[in-house]
């Protein structure tokens, strides 16, 4: 009852039918055309008309400069395949050239990847939906003044950017294989994100992503790196993405996520070389959707493309809450997903270098790092339990659809106007525990705003209080419980 | 039997001179020759013993001479690089952090039972160099796996130690430049990579951002219909275009069967555009239906397959087979009328075809020679150096070592000169001819995969060494360095680059 592995979001969708048509170059293995493979399943598996689909606008240069400079973005706007000769050095200065090379539209595409992700930020800091998706964003390589890994401008950072205004602090996290070295980078030394990136380390690009690599002044400890080898499977991912996004939600309390998806960490990637299942990937999507914070996915890597929209659509109904079938729906691009027309695939035999011992090892330094975090001792992890927001939700229903408050913020409403004296009592079984659970959760507003004022005290929040806490701990038992069956020594 | 199944992507032990250790290399690709011998092309991994020590120390001065800006130095500081101080570091020159912890703890414990120097000793054989270097060997010189991983600092290299053919490495060496780098990028600090962090909105602070002008509604699941009336709606979407496919004098043309029609009105592009006919006609089936058929003839949307004639299809794979998937060409030399993004459309659902399955199929054959894996049975010749067996007795030359310096007679040849057994069943003859040094089966076997010997035999030489000659000496001439790296690991070794002459210099400066 606690935690359905599917329940029903508000999901917005971003989308721009012209996406597919950009074409990095011959032999290039990034095919913007996965994102149409994606949608194109998407439709026929009656996904898309559960969603709000939006078309993103194409985000101005004013727009991209909020992170990017001036000259790299003026330079993004003027190249074309037709006058890259009289760029010579620029194309040098800013990385523009073999792996992100000038390709027709190239600009407009960073318009529209860029643009989707604002929206979607935008979208969730206006509470007008709880789950946001744009799998043209998820460019995590670009840097402030440089493409690169096939990235031009930074997407993720624009929206976390965006998030930023609304939210104290935002939780991103990067499931490619590559390392999210943007992100990264862009929020060093910012303790108000908070980056995690689970990536192959050693000899791989971008070469970045060391677990001693943890974040500079104000950010030192807010940058999360977990190196890891060829081969992971599902199970080693998830008995090391759970302990520590566990661990990260309640050191750091974020109040919004984003999750790169970077599907290159796919079995039979063209260019990663992990082991990952569609399912074991779209978990992932699953454990975070679970803490029910406000939540932008977006897309990144992954380069055999038939698994590539396997994983995205799989991924895009974890978010909605719906079950799909194994069998793929007809439709134009069908063919690519033969001999066997399944949504879903299945890992390779290769080994896996990433040991149970090495895991834990990691484990325990990332802990280690995650402890020196200046956050309130004792506070508990809080997976926000479904099927309290669901039964909100019906409530819900008898209110104008304008007035209409998305449920994590009634949640945060009932949080803030709960005094922490009541908790302790309620907490007072715990015993040595006392005071466990801090007011300052990552649901908390750190601001009142306006519209929540205007909400005022909705009668039944203090009825459905109690029952949440209950359920808050079932929750977290529930999100732990495969780590404890997967790691023996744990 | 998979151990003896070689992958595109294993690390493997080649046997490229028998008398020398394996040499250590990764798949990266394998091909099949015309001779039908197949062939790995593989990266190379070089053992500690195959690097030129003074590179070491060149690095290390390197890294102090230069400013903190360069990024090289950068990235040496971020490793621990020890600068080796007598020879007898520079013979093996410690590298790694966890190595140099390992030395200073050994130093402090009480070498009582003589393990832990030992384990130092051999860990530095699991330490390999990465290189980007590539080269061609024949499959059939493969002697087995092994796995290299980046060393963790969190891992110990017990963990090494204690697994069979497991190496480690932690730096990047690259034989053309003769440099050593970490395998490590970095994240850069200062205001030209970080971003200005947006402050949170002030109270009663308005948010400039307007969904309106960021996005625009195509669909929203608030619609009140059912599943099944929406599904019916993509039905009758359909069938309206079936129909105005047969009003339409081109499509018979290209359709000549009702099938196709319908097969061709089935089409995403199609259901596309329902959905967006229901949206805009606010969810009303019956305002959407009215659109479907309006006063111009039953609505008709045909994406880039189906807008495309034959004689065009046959230009695009005319011109595919002379420029690859180079759309501009393609566009410029066979399809000037059509434009990129019809092309890559095209392209994409072209892919779908029976035209390029086909075309694959060809290029399947011809990729054959392309090999995923391949099967390698273990390798049973016996090794040349294997001496014949009751050859105990040909010892007592009292060969004299060479250098000028003083002689001391070779170790007893019915002695492993690794481990001292006097007895095993196999015997390795070992090392430079006159010496008439042998090895035990197990002793030979590690020389193979670890390029060193078990125990530390060349720390007791080198103590002999030291004990002769003056320190002074010793420092300043890289010819003995030489001798002393060859006695070391007791074989010419692979390095075969001319010693640089910065070395002596660079160790005349060195502190000793």
């Amino acid at each position: 009852m606690a935690m359905q592995p599917h329940s029903k979001k508000r999901v917005c969708y971003y989308y721009d039918s012209d996406i597919g048509n950009y074409y990095y170059g011959q032999g290039h293995p990034m095919k913007p055309h996965r994102i149409r493979m994606t949608h194109n399943l998407l439709l026929n598996y009656g996904l898309y008309r559960k969603m709000e689909i939006y078309r993103p606008h194409k985000a101005t240069a004013d727009e991209m400069t909020k992170f990017h400079s001036d000259d790299y973005i003026r330079f993004l706007r003027s190249i074309r395949p037709d006058n890259m000769s009289e760029y010579n050095k620029q194309m040098q200065r800013f990385n523009v050239g073999e792996d992100c090379p000038v390709f027709d539209g190239l600009y407009e595409f960073c318009q529209l990847s860029a643009g989707g992700s604002v929206a979607a930020a935008v979208k969730l800091n206006k509470q007008a939906s709880e789950i946001c998706i744009n799998w043209g964003g998820g460019l995590h390589h670009a840097k402030k003044s440089e493409a690169s890994g096939f990235c031009y401008v930074n997407d993720i950072v624009l929206g976390i950017l965006e998030l930023l205004k609304y939210h104290q602090r935002v939780l991103y996290i990067d499931i490619d294989v590559h390392h999210g070295d943007g992100v990264e980078e862009a929020f060093y030394t910012t303790d108000r994100v908070m980056t995690v990136s689970f990536h192959k380390y050693g000899e791989y690009f971008p070469g970045t992503g060391d677990l001693r690599d943890i974040g500079a002044g104000k950010g030192k400890y807010y940058a999360v790196n977990i190196p890891l080898r060829d081969g992971m499977d599902d199970e080693s991912y998830e008995s090391i993405f759970v302990p520590i996004i566990s661990k990260v939600m309640e050191t750091f309390q974020p109040s919004a996520v984003v999750l790169q998806c970077g599907a290159d960490s796919l079995t039979g990637d063209r260019l990663g070389c992990f082991n990952l299942t569609v399912r074991g990937h779209g978990r992932c999507v699953e454990l975070v959707k679970r803490f029910g914070l406000p939540f932008l996915l977006v897309g990144g890597g992954g380069y055999t493309i038939r698994n590539v929209s396997r994983c995205w659509t799989y991924e895009t109904s974890v978010a909605l809450g719906v079950e799909i079938a194994n069998e793929l729906p007809y439709n134009d691009y069908f063919e690519y997903f033969g001999p066997d027309f399944k949504l879903h695939i299945s890992p390779s035999n290769m080994s896996n270098q990433n040991t149970p011992e090495y895991l834990e090892k990691i484990k325990n330094r990332l802990f280690e790092n995650l402890r020196m975090l200046p956050h309130a001792p004792g506070v508990q992890v809080q997976a926000i339990p479904e099927d309290a927001i669901n039964d909100e939700s019906e409530d819900e229903d008898k209110i104008d659809k304008d007035e209409r408050l998305p449920q994590s913020e009634k949640r945060i409403a009932a949080d803030g106007e709960l005094s922490d004296s009541e908790d302790e009592g309620e907490g007072g079984g715990g015993g040595g525990g006392g005071g466990r659970r801090d007011n300052r959760s990552y649901r908390a507003p750190t601001r009142k705003r306006p519209r929540l004022d205007k909400d005022g005290a909705g009668g039944n929040k203090d009825d459905v209080k109690p029952e949440d806490s209950k359920d808050d701990t079932k929750s977290v038992n529930n999100l732990e419980e495969p780590k404890k069956d997967l790691t023996p020594n744990a | 039997m998979a151990a003896n199944m070689y992958r595109v992507g294993d690390c493997v032990y080649f046997e490229t001179s028998s008398t020398s250790p394996y040499q250590i290399r990764r798949i990266e690709e394998l091909n099949k020759t015309s001779s039908g011998n197949v062939e790995a092309k593989v990266m190379c991994f070089y053992r500690r013993r195959d690097l030129p020590n003074p590179l070491i120390q060149l690095a290390d001065k390197h890294q102090m001479a230069q400013s903190e800006d360069s990024p090289v130095a950068m990235k040496l500081k971020k490793i621990c690089l020890k600068t080796p101080i007598g020879e007898e570091q520079a013979a093996q020159a410690v590298l790694d952090p966890a190595i140099v912890a390992m030395e200073e703890e050994s130093c402090e414990l009480p070498v009582a039972d003589g393990l832990v120097p030992k384990q130092r000793h051999q860990a530095k054989h699991r330490e390999l160099f990465l290189s980007r270097h590539v080269e061609t060997l024949p499959a059939t010189h493969i002697r087995g796996k092994c796995t290299v991983t980046l060393l963790n600092e969190t891992e110990s290299l017990l963990s090494y130690l204690n697994k069979d053919d497991a190496f480690f490495y932690c730096l990047v060496f690259d034989p053309s430049q003769k440099t050593l780098l970490a395998d490590k990028g970095e994240i850069r600090v200062g205001s030209r990579y970080q971003t200005e962090v947006t402050n949170l909105l002030k109270e009663g602070e308005e948010d400039t951002r307007k969904s309106e002008e960021l996005e625009t509604l195509v669909w929203t699941p608030e619609h009140g219909l059912t599943d099944r009336q929406i599904d019916q709606f993509l039905v009758v979407s359909r069938s309206v275009g079936t129909f105005a496919r047969a009003l339409d004098c081109s499509s018979s043309v290209k359709q000549p069967s009702l099938h196709m029609s319908a097969a061709a009105a089935s089409r995403d592009i199609t259901l596309f555009h329902a959905m967006d006919t229901l949206h805009k006609s606010g969810y009303s089936i019956e305002s959407a239906l009215s659109s479907l058929v309006p006063a111009s003839g039953p609505v008709l949307c045909r994406d880039e397959m189906e807008e495309w004639s034959a004689s065009e299809a046959n230009l695009f794979e005319e011109a595919l087979d002379k420029y690859g998937k180079d759309f501009a060409d393609i566009r410029q030399d066979f399809l000037p009328w059509k434009t990129l993004k019809n092309l890559v459309e095209y392209y994409y659902m072209w892919k779908t075809t029976d035209r390029y399955v086909q075309q694959k199929r060809v290029k399947a054959v011809e990729a054959e020679s392309k090999l995923k894996q391949v099967y390698i049975p273990n390798y049973n010749k016996p090794n040349p150096a294997l001496l014949p067996t009751n050859n105990g007795n040909s010892n007592g030359k009292g060969t004299v070592l060479n250098g000028g310096t003083n002689g001391t007679p070779a170790m007893a040849p019915t002695l492993c000169a690794s481990c001292q057994v006097t007895n095993s069943n196999q015997w390795y003859s070992w090392g430079p001819q006159h010496l008439q040094y042998r090895l035990c089966g197990p002793c030979w076997q590690y020389w193979k995969k670890y390029g060193g010997l078990k125990a530390c035999l060349a720390r007791r030489r080198r103590k002999w060494y030291a004990a002769r000659v003056p320190r002074a000496r010793r420092t300043c001439c890289p010819r003995r360095i030489a001798h002393i790296a060859a006695l070391s690991s007791s074989c010419v070794p692979t390095w075969r680059g001319t010693w640089p002459r910065l070395t002596a210099a660079a160790r005349a400066r060195a502190p000793s």
